[in-house]
């Protein structure tokens, strides 16, 4: 049996992981236009460096690194949201409300785009649930106590951003104005 | 096990953990010996559960795929035209370089086409011997003149048998520095020299070929190539001195 060409590739990875990475970029960067532009630029940028993927069976992991470069580097180009500073939110967890049946997808990108990008992206893929925390240590290139760690943080401050309580008073990340 | 180690197990009954069913579900067993915990970890999933919905819920622009692939499509056009105009270059530039190659070789002074044992020796090349062997194939004695001027043993470096018109011929070699000369000690039977003249003179991709005028001898017809910018009377003897 022939190798598949590239053309034949490209189409079988485009309809099995476009919608993760448009979902992914859109929770990162937090626009249609930009996610759709972030997906474009990942498939053309794997694409083009096809060649040097050694081991296929990780090209999920791969597709979602590039992506994640790529809306780096369009980030540092243009950093202008406010984003809250979870560097003085404790290890331990504190007691949260976790009374939280259901979310609002807008109310969530909020939240996210409120989080420094090093607590974002750990945060969607582990709700993507794909991902284990050794892969989302492998994509951001952190020891893997970090990532937990990171994790854990972020979860605390999305209970707090989006439980029920939250929306008659805000959570202590806003209301101690610790936006930085 | 206390509740504090079953919250850091707990940690690690995500599907995407990839753990062992049976310990996956040992740990969920171990949650329940801390009532308080497996309450509070029954509702950290419920609040997972529905932060992931809400994550995944985003709408997919349906003409997205097809935008991507068409984009990808012209970039292996584009990288297509590009491999084969590198290709082109690629041929060009080796033609252009063997057509060079090919130039210099035509054009350099080409490499003597001797058939001889080697250089001779320096006792092989004193006047009498090469007058001898000059006699055995029927050649007049001595070196021939150029003018008034006879060409200098001093300057012959070999002598011997060369190829003259694919035909074995006698021939002498002679060098000042770089400058070279090849004389063919051409027997006029033997071969037609008609249309080489005693004045002709011809400039070649191995030299320049001149017709030694040799006066009184119609026996053999002696004819030079020089090395580029070379002239006969520079092998020739050197001028005496006038006495005082």
């Amino acid at each position: 049996m022939g190798v598949p060409d590239r053309r034949a590739i490209f189409e079988s990875l485009v309809t099995e992981h476009y919608a993760a990475l448009y979902r992914y970029a859109y929770r990162l960067s937090g626009s249609a236009s930009d996610a759709e532009d972030l997906t474009q630029e990942t498939f053309c940028k794997a694409q083009m460096l096809y060649d040097q993927l050694r081991d296929t069976s990780r090209v999920r992991s791969w597709l979602f690194s590039i992506l994640r470069n790529a809306y780096l580097h369009h980030a540092r180009a243009e950093r202008n949201h406010r984003e809250v500073s979870l560097d003085h939110a404790g290890d331990v967890p504190e007691a949260v409300d976790l009374n939280i049946q259901t979310v609002d997808s807008e109310q969530l990108q909020q939240a996210l785009a409120e989080l420094p990008e090093t607590f974002r992206t750990p945060v969607i893929l582990y709700y993507f649930e794909d991902f284990s925390y050794r892969e989302i240590a492998d994509q951001m290139e952190l020891p893997l106590g970090t990532v937990m760690s990171r994790l854990s943080r972020a979860k605390e401050y999305l209970y707090k951003r989006l439980s029920p309580a939250a929306e008659s008073a805000p959570c202590r990340g806003r209301a101690n104005n610790g936006l930085s | 096990m206390d509740c504090r180690s079953a919250r850091l197990l707990a940690e690690f009954v995500r599907p995407a953990e990839g753990l062992p069913e049976a310990e996956r579900q040992k740990i969920l067993e171990q949650l329940q010996d801390c009532p308080e915990l497996a309450l509070e970890f029954s509702a950290q999933q419920r609040a997972d559960a529905a932060i992931a919905r809400a994550m995944r819920d985003v709408p997919i622009p349906a003409d997205g795929p097809a935008k991507v692939l068409a984009k990808l499509a012209l970039m292996r056009r584009k990288h297509a035209r590009r491999r084969t105009a590198l290709i082109g270059s690629a041929i060009a530039a080796v033609l252009l370089l063997a057509v060079g190659i090919g130039y210099w070789q035509v054009s350099r002074p080409a490499p003597l086409d001797l058939d001889l044992a080697g250089v001779q020796a320096a006792e092989a090349l004193v006047p009498a011997r090469v007058d001898a062997w000059l006699a055995k194939h029927g050649l007049p004695a001595g070196l021939p003149t150029v003018g008034n001027r006879r060409l200098d043993y001093e300057a012959l470096r070999v002598y011997g048998i060369g190829t003259f018109r694919e035909q074995p011929t006698p021939m002498l070699l002679l060098s000042r520095g770089h400058a070279q000369l090849q004389l063919y000690l051409v027997p006029a039977g033997r071969f037609d020299l008609t249309g080489l003249d005693q004045t002709s003179v011809a400039v070649t991709s191995r030299g320049t070929v001149e017709i030694v005028p040799t006066p009184g001898n119609r026996r053999v017809v002696v004819v030079a190539i020089l090395t580029p910018g070379a002239t006969l009377e520079q092998f020739c003897e050197p001028i005496p001195l006038p006495e005082a």
